[in-house]
């Protein structure tokens, strides 16, 4: 079959693969019949996510159709149409118990490894390197799914791809960050960086009942999307100071909450953005936190720091006595996707949000590794790329 | 080696015996000797290893006139030194033979010396000297054969796992389980009441490992203590405690084993690197048992498709 690979930094091949077996007994087969390339899987593409090995299978946002299920799954059937969460969950631990799922203490199968790195280890993770077990993706024809009966939930509905697809990452993880804010009426959300889960942080946070939500990129396109389609405030940080205009636009306070939706190749033009870069190519850090340390400083008082951007190791001048002095509460983590797919499919079946409006390119997986480069270089406008296997 | 240690029990021999033959027994203090003798066997493998890579660059700093060939000879000759100090019954041996190759060394410095008018280089000389001071103080002092021997190897692991201290008890208990989060190389059959045989398969069907395992101790529910039978390859004596953890989360499980061979070899930063020091080994053991335990069975990777030959990669082989 095919797979999109991973051979090195930004070197991505399609090739031909062995179809996946059942290997555990509560396995199930899927025919991948949409996948998407996630922003987090830029940071795969660059480099910068260290336990990485040629020829892993990329991809952690997919769905298909079930076409073979080991003999312990009881909750799936050959036929069933699900979207699978990027998070592999064994629904049985301590955390899973909690609806903790990216933290199962089951699914990693190198959590030795990860334990070296990060003192503990979370949940595995479809695609995303060693560290997080090795597992082979979905930019494939087919995708093997451990823990069938936990994480994948059944379309029934009718709903198309492109409006479900989403549920597997995207989705619940800006509205786990939306909700991590703890939105109160009146309250203002700033959100660093417009991709796609900066948008779903945006839309969420008005789902909750924001005030107002203001977006902060430098991309047009992705600012408009994020006033167009996601109604937010824009601020394009090439153009404006952002905590001067935060400043003014808060009576001088500040944000209540504060979304980190960018990560660890945050981006400045400035002398801060070129002392992050010259830090991490020598790898006196790992990651660069540019955006992180803004929206800290942006935040008002005792108001919340959500970080839904993936951070890979260490940070380097993270401003610790403001987060402290001023009461600021820090939330984040791998998103905890079966605690929302119920809720969150309900809102789309309900229409109050249609996910598919992040999508800008629909390719097929042939096209993978251009697609990265496209979106990673933010060519053509490219803000979400759906591909077909 | 593990005639010595089998004669004596792990547990006992363990502590008494070093504090009885170490005058000051401090860890990492250089009066320790068997540190010194550690460090001294250090100093003989990255010598050793340098002759044999640079041997120019230690000749030229020694200032003396050496072929490569007679410098990587002396490499040889340091690497073995050293060797021997590591995985030798005894440091003491190799610490006056490590004093010999220093008198032979200051020879060569003093009569291949390059330029014979301006007289020896006195700095590595000094050196020499120096060195072959602590190895004969070393020498002198090293802990005597059985002290070494009874520095016992201890590995130690702890998981919480979901279920009850009963049924954690339990399964341990059941000799079939032992094999599913263990190792699926190795067969354990109960052969009396009180003893199990162990059959170990080594990668690459070179060879069985086989021993015999006597229970010392069945506390239900608490506790279970064993040791290795007298001609088993590895001494060992081990015990798991099961304790029920706070709030109905589960039992924690403690597992300690002592092993009669030594805690400290040249073997031990390398099985660490790669992941396969009986520590590391028995504590992925116990999150297997975990999975079996919570889940059933031991999730694998094993089998996945992938764009190379194998499934999985050595990073998963050190994880695992």
């Amino acid at each position: 079959m095919k797979a999109n690979c991973w051979y090195g930094k930004r070197q991505l091949r399609v090739e031909d693969v062995p179809e996946p077996k059942i290997l555990n007994k509560s396995d199930a087969i899927l025919r991948v019949t949409s996948t998407a390339i996630c922003g987090s899987e830029l940071h795969l593409f660059n480099g910068f996510v260290p336990g990485m090995q040629q020829g892993d299978v990329l991809g952690h946002e997919f769905m298909g159709e079930v076409v073979e299920v080991g003999p312990d799954v009881r909750n799936l059937k050959v036929g069933d149409r699900v979207v699978v969460p990027f998070a592999i969950s064994c629904g049985q631990c301590f955390f899973c118990k909690q609806s903790m799922f990216s933290l199962c203490e089951n699914s990693n199968p190198n959590a030795w490894l990860a334990e070296k790195l990060w003192g503990h280890s979370p949940a595995g993770l479809f695609g995303y390197s060693h560290l997080l077990g090795g597992f082979a993706g979905g930019q494939a024809e087919y995708v093997r799914v451990p823990f069938a009966d936990v994480g994948p939930i059944k379309i029934e509905n009718g709903l198309l791809d492109e409006q479900v697809l989403f549920l597997s990452d995207i989705f619940p993880t800006g509205y786990m960050a939306a909700e991590a804010c703890e939105i109160k009426p009146g309250d203002t959300i700033a959100v660093w960086g417009c991709g796609p889960v900066g948008q779903f942080a945006i839309k969420s946070a008005y789902l909750l009942g924001a005030e107002r939500v203001i977006g902060i990129d430098r991309f047009p396109e992705r600012l408009r999307m994020a006033r167009e389609k996601a109604g937010a405030i824009t601020l394009n940080y090439e153009d404006v100071d952002v905590l001067d205009s935060l400043r003014q636009m808060t009576g001088g306070r500040g944000p209540d909450a504060c979304i980190d939706a960018v990560g660890m190749e945050s981006h400045d033009h400035g002398i801060i953005g070129a002392y992050d870069r010259i830090k991490q190519a020598m790898m006196l850090e790992s990651d660069r936190p540019i955006a992180l340390r803004q929206a800290i400083m942006a935040c008002r008082n005792g108001g919340v720091l959500s970080i839904p951007g993936v951070y890979g190791g260490l940070v380097d001048k993270i401003p610790f006595g403001s987060l402290m002095n001023r009461s600021i509460t820090i939330r984040t983590g791998q998103t905890h996707v079966q605690r929302y797919l119920r809720p969150l499919l309900t809102r789309i079946e309900k229409g109050e949000i249609d996910p598919s409006f992040v999508i800008t390119h629909v390719w097929n997986l042939d096209r993978a590794p251009e697609a990265f480069q496209m979106f990673n270089d933010k060519q053509d406008e490219c803000i979400k790329v759906v591909l077909k296997p | 080696m593990t005639d010595t240690a089998i004669g004596n029990p792990p547990n006992q021999a363990d502590g008494q015996t070093i504090t009885a033959h170490h005058a000051c027994p401090t860890a990492g203090s250089l009066t320790d000797f068997s540190n010194l003798a550690r460090i001294l066997g250090g100093v003989s493998l990255g010598m050793g290893a340098l002759k044999l890579i640079a041997p120019q660059t230690i000749a030229g700093f020694a200032g003396a006139r050496r072929s490569d060939k007679m410098v990587r000879l002396h490499g040889l000759r340091d690497l073995a030194l050293g060797l021997g100090i590591f995985t030798g019954s005894s440091p003491q041996p190799w610490l006056w033979l490590r004093l010999a190759g220093d008198v032979v060394d200051a020879f060569a410095l003093v009569t291949g010396s390059r330029k014979k008018k301006e007289g020896v280089h006195f700095g590595p000389l000094a050196l020499l000297v120096g060195v072959g001071a602590l190895d004969a103080l070393c020498a002198r002092n090293a802990a005597p054969l059985e002290a070494r021997n009874a520095r016992k190897g201890r590995a130690e692991a702890n998981v919480l796992i979901a279920r009850s201290p009963e049924e954690c008890y339990r399964f341990w208990r059941d000799l079939h389980n032992i094999p599913r989060f263990v190792s699926d190389r190795l067969q354990v059959h109960q052969i009396s009441p009180k003893q199990a045989h162990w059959t170990l398969q080594l990668p690459g069907d070179l060879a069985n490992l086989e021993w015999n395992v006597e229970s010392l101790e069945e506390v239900p529910s608490q506790r279970i203590s064993w040791r290795h039978l007298p001609g088993s390859p590895i001494d060992a004596e081990g015990t798991v405690t099961f304790e029920a953890a706070p709030g109905g989360r589960g039992t924690y499980i403690h597992v300690q084993i002592d092993f009669g061979f030594p805690a400290q070899s040249v073997a031990e930063p390398l099985s660490r690197l790669l992941g396969k020091h009986p520590e590391q080994l028995l504590y992925k053991s116990l999150r297997r048992m975990k999975q079996l335990m919570e889940v059933g069975e031991v999730m694998t990777t094993e089998g996945q498709p992938a764009g190379r030959r194998n499934s999985t990669t050595w990073l998963d082989a050190i994880a695992r």
